[in-house]
């Protein structure tokens, strides 16, 4: 049998070989290749082909979001300024982690279909397999003297194909609600939840909205109320492996502001409170052993390196940061780095008292190899690249702008809010 | 015992025929990384000579070097020699050959090459028929109009 001659052979490649080099390319290319044919239209449309561009995506291309805050000042007509006002906007842009590591110091524009005002929604609940799920809320015209309540909806979008959808799951309650995503692992449902700390029962209003059920139900309250939800509002949920997790606090009386009173707290009072979006129940984890002294500043939870860490500052000295090996298991904590402030070129006074409270560090991403750290430093708001292994420290200066003529909108980056991504052609139905 | 023959085994040598009549010696160890080539052997043991009846000597010669040379340097290189008909071939042998590493690198490969052209290049290329009716693929282009900015001019 002679070989094919090249130029009709390509019908003679078999189509598991066209679905492996085409489940490489972004989806910008497969929505334009869409025209090629009725058949390539169909294979970027199928289910099964859009589950192995999502594999490839995430090990290939890992992607982070990073949402960025513009505000514009608008003179109002009174010469003192009594009737200034601000508008506010936000974006959430996807980018490549390979592309920041490779040049971590650039100018980032904040095209036109990632801002959220236009898309009538206030802000990110979080992001899963290449969806992300925005809020919204606004006043209800029914209150009453003893409260506000809001209208709330959610909308499901996928920035790299600019589906969105339209609002969903609305209701009206009390305003204060927390919002997050994820997905029940087992079945691929996507799932939102929304929450309330309670503040005079010491409790909290939980419930899940199913995308595919399309209803909110109501669920348990939080075992233990986390951090987030009684004011500190910095940090949200982990979603991690079909889970949303948040750090919290067991505590018999009304919990405060962290930073306002560490001292009266002990070690054995954190926990993490772990929700599983399939059963919609609870799991509680106890942190690492190796956790013996409460921190000045608030602890963190996170997903470095495809593992779930918690992470804190030691003394006034190091940054810690520990894994959970296996997700669940006690005792599979592991201490993934001590990084000495030394190390990583930060020189701070410490003898003004409150500095320490206010500084954190928040471990955002890893490198492909693992060795380097991006690392958020909440003093200087800018983002550190640190390789541990050769001790090597780059700061990097991440400039946005909302257009490319200075239209006088202060432009800054949220790093605090930045979460893994990854591109897909999920569809939002 | 058991290790002796391993040991004498890493040095035997095994001749690969291409379709075109070439000849190739390679060691044992070269020719196993060709899955295809390890099923051959399993079956046949005392065999030395392997058609292989897919593959012109050309390209037999270019698996045979990927195989010997492959990391992360050579990959990145070795994709940008080949024209898109070679790229096609190669893929072909590497999929006969059940080479998983190389089948990655040239899929790669492709849809670099790929990943920036417009559907009238990409029906050119692979030799495929338009049958989206004019409507049809009026609707799709006005549906994701973004993703046609900045393609490459054919």
């Amino acid at each position: 049998m002679s070989p094919p001659s090249a130029s009709s052979s390509w019908a003679l490649v078999p189509e598991h070989l066209f679905t492996e080099f085409l489940s490489l390319l972004p989806v910008k290319s497969l929505l334009r290749f869409k025209c090629v044919s009725n058949s390539w239209n169909t294979l970027i449309s199928d289910p099964n082909f859009v589950k192995l561009h999502l594999k490839k995506s995430k090990s290939h291309n890992p992607q982070f979001t990073l949402i960025t805050q513009h505000i514009k000042d608008i003179k109002g007509e009174s010469p003192y300024g009594s009737d200034d006002e601000s508008e506010v906007d936000h974006s959430i842009i996807p980018y490549s982690i390979h592309s920041f590591l490779d040049n971590p110091s650039f100018t980032l524009f904040a095209d036109h279909h990632y801002l959220l005002n236009e898309k009538d929604c206030s802000f990110v609940a979080g992001s899963c397999n290449g969806l992300i799920c925005l809020y919204g809320f606004r006043f209800s015209p029914t209150y009453t003297i003893h409260h506000q309540t809001h209208e709330y909806w959610l909308r499901l979008w996928n920035p790299a194909t600019r589906a969105i959808s339209e609002k969903i799951g609305c209701f009206i309650d009390y305003r204060d609600f927390c919002f997050n995503f994820g997905c029940d692992n087992s079945t691929g449902t996507f799932k939102a939840v929304a929450s309330r700390y309670i503040p005079d029962k010491l409790t909290s209003d939980v419930r899940v909205f199913s995308f595919d059920e399309n209803v909110w139900r109501n669920i348990q309250s939080f075992p233990v109320v986390p951090f987030n939800l009684s004011g500190s509002g910095e940090h949200e949920a982990v979603f991690f492996n079909g889970t949303l997790n948040w750090l919290a606090v067991r505590n018999d009386i009304p919990y405060t502001w962290y930073r306002h009173h560490p001292e009266n707290l002990t070690v054995e009072q954190f926990v993490i409170v772990s929700l599983n979006l399939g059963t919609e129940i609870y799991n509680m984890y106890t942190l690492p052993q190796g956790f013996d002294e409460v921190p000045p500043a608030e602890p963190t939870v996170g997903v470095l390196g495809d593992c779930f860490c918690f992470s804190y500052s030691y003394k006034e000295t190091d940054f810690i940061i520990w894994q959970m090996k296996k997700f669940g298991i006690q005792e599979s904590w592991t201490q993934f780095l001590k990084i000495s402030y030394h190390d990583l070129q930060l020189n701070y006074d410490f003898s003004n008292g409150t500095l320490k409270y206010y500084l954190y560090f928040l471990p955002l991403f890893l490198s492909k190899d693992g060795d380097t750290l991006i690392l958020y430093s909440s003093q200087e708001l800018k983002v550190i690249l640190y390789n541990w292994r050769d001790h090597r420290v780059e700061r990097t200066e991440v400039e946005v702008r909302k257009t490319i003529i200075d239209d006088e909108t202060y432009n800054h980056s949220c790093w605090q809010n930045a979460n893994g991504f990854v591109e897909s052609l999920t569809s939002i139905c | 015992m058991a290790e002796e023959k391993s040991q004498a085994s890493s040095s035997k040598m095994l001749t690969l025929k291409a379709s075109d009549g070439v000849l190739f010696e390679v060691e044992l160890n070269i020719a196993k990384e060709m899955k295809t080539v390890q099923a051959y052997i399993d079956d046949c043991e005392d065999i030395e000579t392997i058609p292989i009846p897919n593959v012109l000597g050309k390209h037999l010669a270019i698996v045979i070097e990927y195989i010997k040379k492959t990391n992360e340097e050579y990959d990145a290189e070795f994709e940008k020699q080949w024209n898109m008909d070679d790229l096609q071939l190669l893929l072909l042998a590497a999929n006969y050959l059940n080479i998983s590493g190389l089948q990655e690198c040239l899929c790669k490969a492709i849809a670099k090459r790929i990943e920036n052209k417009s559907p009238e290049y990409v029906r050119k290329v692979f030799n495929i028929e338009n049958d989206h009716s004019p409507e049809e693929e009026a609707k799709l282009r006005k549906e994701y109009k973004w993703a046609f900015e900045g393609v490459d001019k054919d």
